[in-house]
């Protein structure tokens, strides 16, 4: 279904290509469907994100559904419910292991092992191929691609691993996004040129960006650091963020009846383009990867929701620098002219207006941000930093094989599917450029 | 264009500095005392008398002067008023926490200060008081280990109730500092009581001059023009052995001394228990020849300890009026002393950098030279329509492309290094970047270390070369497909050149542009991508060191590391910019 035939492509091609549609996505959407390499990608793309959404329920020690005692259970979904804190278990879920449990009737995930159960009969690297212990009575299944030294289930680590990828791919690109459609919109907007602003405004944005600083950085210092210390780092940048919008918001309010002062209304241009490339340049000369590891070895208490932030906000420039380019040709257009002419706020004509338009190049550098987001992550769990010593990945699965040189399915397995997914984002982002390539277009 | 190379340039002042701060601020947040791990970790905490607790400290604050760190951090800070200005002073870190911490949760500085200070003093007198009962003396030492670390309200008040229920039982030997620690009470009751929140609020700059850590870290505190007088140095470094030579002989002396009084002795008793023995006269004789001989012990004694006193005397007066230098700062290359085993950071960079470069410039070399062609070569199959070889090309290169080497590097070592899948796989050795022991073996010839070398490093310099030459190979493809478009090629091509002529002349020499610029990202990307190679195969280059240095908390060599790091990316981005400027007529330097 996922991986359709030649004669089938084409005919969605056509479909595509005949179709009423001559906006600009359907004209990129068709180029893109002609590259049949990134179709296959975006499709295994689908796949992979499909293994991750439910890994829970394909490698689980826990069954979908069981009867006990004559009772019925979803454990599955018990646990999300367990998880939120909303219920608890039974006592008799918790003293006997979900395996071992004399079930009247279950139905277990196809993988019946989470990524951290240990099997003790087939701990000390148990082949695929190979001989594997099964205790009468439980309900343990083939350990499908072998166990490594404490008995976990290498496929379970893998399903669970995939999750972990996405997830690091998907929220640190997300974030990379963010801040670079920021300074990439402002500065292409607005150029060395555009910007002018009061006097009073720039004072007072100036003004309260330090005392937001100081503010949270040195009044709320320790809550900060406790707050990220102890693992909640969203909390903690929710704080920084919630002083920083505060402050800066109060300082345009003040704004609006200081500019009547005659001095202070007094416009001067900001060469914000300038700033903010210095600013890139000063980025992309910090080698990203040596920094990421001494930032995230500084980190008390690993989490792989460390690694996620720090990834997306070193890898934003590149995002930053395409939408530069894009909306310093567009502003030049006439549609930004009349949309000016009509009065719009200057946020407006970005947001609805440039930006859309701005948005086709950003998806390639998205599509490669992820390659490497996920690379990242690989490596750093590869070499044993960053990441929790309990969280199992790709990266600390194929790291275990320099362990046990035997243990093949250890080197092979993870490190496949890294390269698969890296390669399936590669892929998509090359199909993306070719379909957004002017000059390839007939 | 030399206005633009030289602007360029100027750039790179302001952007070093920038990087160079931003390293100090991590290198200031990392986690430990760096102080405590020079020591080795062991703190004499609340053992001793007031001697051991003093010497302690000294031992501590002598530490903590070698490593720069009794300095203000940066030349100014942005703070808020309540925070005293020489909160640095206070030489022990957890103690500098603890302050900060209570300061932030009461904004009180002065009463803080005077909590702490009141603390410190029932330490030393509890130090001082010999005969207390043992249990009650081990409540008191926990109890003020532990409040020189807590800032949390409810656990400070549970020690320090703990401590007064316990003074109040009878004879325990503590009476003397029941007092005290009643005022200690009352001042952090008083603390408590009288918080200045708002000061938190009240944002201060505060400057604290050229003498600072970061200062020291970066232009170091040698005199730049003169050079050091180190005459001093090296007469204290005398007096300092003559002194360690001098204690052992009065250490001997003593022990000799109180040898023969306990000889003295037991003869005492014997004489004493005997009374008219056979022969008490010869007794006597040994008696006396140990008096005497004990008295000369003792005149000896007294002379070395007299020169001792003269010696550390001098020791002590030159010393004092002698500058004491930390560091000759980075930009004279001095990187300081790696934290694990003091060894010069300059030292151990410079070993793992030799087994770096080799591998990369092998791994940089190979990569161009293989890619440059391979790269036009499959531009022209694309354009001649081959379509077979160009398809099989390109998909080749993008999957090696894609590859992690890390994931390649692994495979090669587990199925290539051992015979454990078949004894005709055992083709390289597992681990290392040489075997021989050169310096053992000096008859080996140069030829046999090269292919010991070479023997090992065949993997890892694959390893680290198939993603960037797959890498410039696409470039290179793609930059020359893209010139050929062009309307100048075009143009040669109607001028009647040969089709050879239009290419390598033409085409070549235009499409090499990003080529150029690659070469930036080239030294960053060698020294990072060399971490999981070095590490698989165990070779003592930078990648492993950087490594070895994070997981070992060694702060000096991590951060040195990415300083260089740092410095490289943008020595090669200047590069890149430059030859670009160079060989791109229609670049514009505005």
């Amino acid at each position: 279904m996922f991986f359709l035939n030649k004669k089938r492509t084409d005919i969605i091609t056509q479909s595509i290509e005949y179709s009423e549609d001559k906006g600009y996505w359907s004209i990129v959407r068709k180029q893109f469907y002609k590259n049949r390499l990134a179709v296959w990608s975006l499709h295994i793309f689908y796949v992979i994100l499909f293994v991750a959404i439910s890994a829970d329920f394909i490698a689980n020690e826990r069954p979908i559904y069981c009867e006990l005692d004559g009772e019925s259970h979803f454990p599955i979904f018990h646990q999300y419910l367990v998880d939120l804190g909303l219920e608890t278990w039974d006592e008799k879920f918790v003293s006997t292991k979900w395996l071992e449990q004399a079930y009247d009737y279950a139905i277990f995930p196809p993988i019946t092992y989470s990524a951290t159960t240990r099997d003790a009969k087939n701990n000390k690297f148990k082949s695929p191929f190979g001989v594997q212990n099964f205790e009468e009575g439980t309900n343990r299944g083939w350990h499908y691609l072998g166990t490594e030294r404490i008995g976990q289930d290498v496929a379970a680590g893998m399903i669970h691993g995939t999750r972990t990828a996405m997830l690091v791919g998907l929220v640190a690109m997300s974030i990379a996004t963010l801040i670079g459609l920021f300074f990439g919109a402002i500065s292409g907007y607005f150029g060395d040129d555009r910007l002018k602003v009061s006097r009073i405004r720039i004072f007072l944005n100036i003004l309260g960006f330090i005392l937001a600083i100081f503010f949270a950085f040195i009044t709320n210092g320790y809550i900060i650091a406790d707050l990220i210390g102890n693992g909640n780092l969203l909390s903690g940048i929710a704080v920084i963020l919630a002083w920083l919008i505060g402050l800066l918001v109060l300082a345009n309010l003040l704004t609006i009846p200081l500019k009547k002062i005659p001095v202070f209304s007094k416009k001067v241009t900001v060469a914000l383009d300038v700033i903010v490339m210095r600013f890139i340049e000063i980025v992309n000369s910090i080698p990203l990867l040596i920094l990421i590891l001494a930032i995230v070895a500084i980190v008390e208490k690993p989490s792989v929701l460390f690694v996620m932030v720090i990834i997306g906000a070193v890898s934003w420039t590149g995002i930053a620098k395409f939408i530069r380019a894009e909306l310093l040709r567009i502003r030049r257009l006439e549609y930004i002219e009349a949309a000016q002419a009509f009065g719009y706020s200057e946020f407006r004509i970005i947001w609805r207006h440039a930006l859309p338009n701005a948005l086709a190049p950003v998806l390639i550098a998205i599509a490669f941000g992820v390659a490497s987001a996920i690379l990242t992550e690989a490596f750093l769990s590869f070499i044993g930093v960053g990441i929790p010593d309990d969280q199992v990945t790709w990266g600390s699965l194929l790291k275990l094989s320099r362990d046990k040189f035997s243990a093949w399915w250890l080197a092979i397995f993870p490190g496949f599917a890294i390269f698969i997914t890296v390669t399936i984002f590669n892929l998509i982002g090359e199909g993306l450029t070719e379909a957004l390539d002017p000059r390839l277009r007939e | 264009m030399f206005q633009y190379i030289i602007k360029r340039i100027l750039i790179f002042i302001p952007t070093f500095f920038v990087i160079s701060l931003l390293i100090f601020g991590l290198s200031k947040m990392a986690p430990g005392d760096p102080v405590l791990v020079v020591m080795g970790g062991n703190d004499s905490e609340g053992v001793g008398q007031r001697s051991d607790l003093l010497n302690g400290e000294k031992a501590y604050a002598q530490v903590a002067e070698r490593l720069g760190l009794d300095k203000p951090a940066f030349y100014f800070v942005f703070t808020s008023a309540a925070y005293p200005a020489n909160l640095y002073e206070i030489s022990k870190q957890n103690h500098r926490e603890t302050i900060s911490r209570l300061i932030d949760a009461y904004g009180n500085a002065a009463a803080v200060m005077d909590y702490y200070n009141t603390l410190k003093n029932v330490y030393y007198k509890t130090a001082d008081i010999e005969n207390a009962r043992h249990s009650i003396e081990g409540t008191a030492r926990n109890c003020m280990n532990d409040l020189f670390n807590e800032y949390e309200d409810g656990v400070i008040m549970f020690k320090l109730n703990l401590l007064k229920d316990s003074l109040a039982t009878p004879d325990n030997g503590l009476e003397a500092i029941q007092g005290d620690w009643n005022d200690l009470i009352e001042k952090y009751q008083y603390l408590k009581d009288n918080p200045t929140k708002t000061e938190l609020y009240l944002p201060t700059i505060r400057s604290y001059g050229i003498n600072t850590q970061y200062h020291t870290w970066m232009f170091g505190d040698y005199p730049w023009f003169s050079s050091v007088d180190s005459s001093s140095h090296y007469r204290i470094e005398a007096l300092s052995l003559e002194i360690i030579d001098l204690v052992p002989q009065k250490r001997s002396l003593n022990n000799s001394i109180s040898k023969l009084r306990g000889r003295n002795y037991t003869i005492q008793e014997e004489l004493d228990r005997v009374g008219t023995n056979a022969s008490p006269d010869s007794l006597r004789q040994v008696l006396a020849s140990n008096e005497v001989q004990i008295e000369e012990y003792l005149s000896n004694q007294k002379t070395i300890q007299v020169s001792i006193n003269t010696l550390s005397a001098e020791r002590d007066s030159l010393s004092s009026n002698l500058t004491r230098y930390t560091s000759k700062g980075f930009l004279r290359g001095d990187f300081g002393l790696s934290y694990i085993d003091r060894k010069e950071v300059s030292l151990k960079l410079k070993d793992a950098l030799y087994w770096t470069l080799v591998m990369n410039f092998f791994a940089i070399l190979i990569s161009y030279l293989i890619s440059i062609p391979l790269g036009v070569k499959s531009a022209l199959w694309k354009l001649k329509g081959r379509k077979l070889i160009d398809s099989i090309n390109t998909a080749f290169l993008f999957i090696l492309y894609s590859l992690p080497n890390f994931w390649i590097g692994t495979i090669l070592l587990v199925f290539f290094t051992t015979a454990e899948y078949s004894e005709m796989l055992d083709w390289f050795p597992t681990s290392g970047a040489q075997d021989l022991d050169f310096a053992a073996h000096p008859d080996t010839t140069l030829w046999m270390k090269f292919l010991d070398i070479a023997h090992h490093l065949i993997l890892p310099i694959f390893c680290m070369t198939y993603g960037s030459f797959a890498y410039l190979s696409r470039q290179m493809r793609g930059s020359m497909l893209g010139v050929i478009r062009q309307d100048y090629i075009r143009t040669a091509r109607a001028k009647g050149l040969s089709e050879r002529k239009v290419i390598w002349k033409h085409a070549f020499r235009n499409s090499l542009f990003p080529i150029i610029t690659l070469f930036s990202s080239i030294f960053p990307r060698a020294l990072s991508g060399s971490i999981a190679i070095e590490l698989i195969y165990a070779i003592p280059g930078m990648g492993q060191l950087a490594l070895m240095s994070i997981t070992s908390r060694d702060w000096p060599v991590v951060f040195t590391i990415v300083m260089f790091a740092a410095i490289l990316t943008m020595i090669g981005n200047l590069i890149a910019d430059i030859l670009y400027a160079i060989v791109d007529p229609r670049v514009s330097f505005k």
